[in-house]
């Protein structure tokens, strides 16, 4: 068997056990993790794979929250259901933003699709009527998910944290399978030399806008996690602090390899939770970690880790490049 | 011989430039074609306009009968006509070998398709033969990156050649090559053009290329047809000599 899918299967095994040895509270932080893994990953096949830095996806995080929040309590609540439609309502979102921003490149993209981020914050924030504006939406429910004969309740911490894994895995075993699947390959070639492809008998537009689309649906569907995950959902979930989050993560954890984002998020919320609880000025040393390892390790910290198995084994040192993704 | 490509009153100006000023020209199949001229003759707008990165002002574009003008350059080269760059332009960071898949998997419609591994779709084996074609088989999985100018301009003609073009435009291949690099790259454009039965139409500066490779040269001036011909009657056309060539048929223009 390939050696990327041992290691993903030894992961997946290590987070099925890790929660059975922590009490309630870190189980509630590991399941944040894992929306927030999905979340940057989800990013990162715009930003890493084909080259887009996009500055709004915060924005398809809180469509799929909102969607998700508003389906379950509505009249048929089912958390399936309600991921399944708020992932497709923020790709539709999504693929119309797209449209109209694939055409610009590297900081004009960055900036419109910021603009189109802080739109989309402040009709959540001005929509009271459907997004309860600034208070937003509370007591959203777990309902219980029914698998053929047996209902599982999903109130239990844990529980969620079992279904939100699944969901996750998923979700970044179809993700990985685009990177190395021909798309993934031409996403890479729109990253590395976006007017080339267009002399290839590829058009490069619509490529974009499908990684721009898929990326939402993905974005969309970790925010139909955490809806039901948080209880709570407020406005600040769309606003642009945190699709730089987004951002950060990849960057810390490394944008060219496939788990970097994961190890990324894994990082920064582990890193805010402890530099929190001993001081009120986090920010400021997350901020500072972030900034200290953009500078000496530009390829992340997945991204050195793959370099030092590289060397480790002898091969090429090549820098590390998108799509290497044998790399956890 | 069919004409494969058929250029009808071109025009393109800017501003008060006229960059192509109404070029006619017919390129018969399996034709191997030079265009020459000194710089701002307009021989990179003429290639802008025939590939669709840019609209002429007037004139219509056919290839094998079908009017191709103003379509996006995708389309046309679906269409069956490619092009090189003047300046190297391939993807850094893939291999070789994905460099020259992307052309073989757009030609099948592969491209978006988003569940199958890349590294394991039958079209890389006639990647590797294109890569083949041009002497690169050992440097398959190198990234491009870190190939020489050499190579990746023989990478971008197989990335060209896996489009599989009726006609394929080439933008002064040996730019900025050393001379032992120009031989090898002119070499194996001779032997591909052989073999293939590509039409080719070349833009080049050095006349050593032009006249041991060509059919048949034709030279802009100010955005006109000046000279159409074998390269034998170019060599001895006067008016050529006057505008271009100033008796000497070794200089770099």
């Amino acid at each position: 068997m390939d050696r990327s899918v041992v290691a993903w299967l030894v992961l997946l095994a290590a987070a099925a056990v890790l929660p059975l040895g922590l009490g309630e509270f870190h189980v509630h932080l590991l399941t944040e993790i894992l929306i927030l893994a999905l979340f940057a990953a989800a990013f990162n096949l715009l930003f890493g794979y084909t080259g887009l830095l996009s500055f709004g996806q915060a924005a398809y995080f809180a469509v799929g929250a909102y969607t998700s929040a508003l389906w379950l309590k509505g009249p048929w609540p089912s958390l399936p259901l309600a991921l399944a439609v708020g992932a497709l309502l923020a790709a539709a979102v999504a693929l119309v933003v797209g449209y109209l921003c694939v055409r610009r490149d590297e900081i004009y993209f960055a900036m419109v699709t910021l603009a189109f981020g802080q739109l989309i914050f402040v009709v959540i924030w001005r929509w009271r009527e459907v997004t309860g504006g600034s208070d937003g939406i509370g007591g959203i429910p777990r309902p219980p998910l029914h698998l053929g004969l047996a209902e599982v309740a999903l109130a239990p911490t844990l529980h969620f944290y079992y279904f939100a894994l699944a969901v996750v895995a998923a979700a970044l075993y179809v993700l990985w399978r685009i990177t190395r699947s021909p798309l993934g390959l031409t996403l890479q070639a729109v990253r590395d030399n976006a007017r080339r492809v267009d002399y290839l008998g590829v058009p490069m537009g619509r490529y974009r806008l499908a990684a721009f689309t898929v990326s939402g649906l993905f974005c969309g569907l970790a925010g139909a996690l955490f809806a039901p995950y948080q209880g709570t959902i407020t406005p600040d979930l769309s606003d642009w602090m945190r699709s730089a989050e987004a951002v950060m993560m990849t960057l810390l954890g490394g944008p060219q390899v496939f788990g970097g984002p994961v190890l990324g998020a894994a990082l920064m919320t582990l890193l805010k939770d402890f530099v929190a609880s001993e001081t009120e000025y986090w920010p400021l040393l997350v901020g500072t970690a972030v900034v200290l390892l953009v500078l000496f390790l530009p390829g992340g910290v997945g991204g050195a880790l793959w370099a030092m198995k590289k060397q480790g084994t002898g091969q090429e040192t090549a820098p590390a490049r998108a799509g290497a993704e044998e790399a956890v | 011989m069919d004409v494969v490509l058929k250029i009808e009153g071109l025009r393109k100006h800017f501003g008060s430039v006229r960059a192509v000023d109404g070029i006619d020209l017919e390129v018969r199949e399996g034709e191997f074609t030079a265009v020459i001229g000194p710089n701002g003759a307009g021989k990179t707008t003429f290639f802008h306009l025939v590939t669709g990165a840019a609209a002429p002002d007037e004139g219509r574009v056919y290839l094998a009968g079908q009017d191709i003008t103003g379509w996006p350059p995708a389309s046309i080269v679906r269409a069956g006509l490619a092009r090189t760059f003047q300046i190297t332009s391939v993807f850094p960071d893939l291999t070789a070998l994905e460099n020259v898949l992307l052309p073989c998997l757009a030609r099948q419609n592969h491209t978006a398709r988003f569940w199958p591994d890349h590294a394991r779709h039958p079209a890389r084996q006639t990647a590797f033969a294109m890569l083949k074609r041009v002497g690169l088989a050992g440097d398959a999985d190198r990234p491009c990156r870190m190939m020489s100018h050499a190579d990746q301009k023989l990478v971008e003609v197989a990335m060209a050649l896996a489009t599989e073009p009726r006609v394929l435009l080439l933008d002064e291949p040996a730019a900025g090559l050393a001379p032992g690099e120009t031989d090898r790259v002119i070499g194996t454009l001779r032997d591909v053009a052989a073999s293939e039965g590509v039409t080719m139409v070349l833009i080049e500066h050095d006349m050593d290329i032009v006249f041991s490779m060509a059919d048949r040269v034709v030279v802009l001036h100010q955005g006109r047809v000046l000279a159409d011909g074998p390269p034998e009657d170019i060599r001895r056309n006067p008016t050529v000599k006057e505008v271009y060539l100033g008796g000497t048929f070794a200089g770099r223009g």
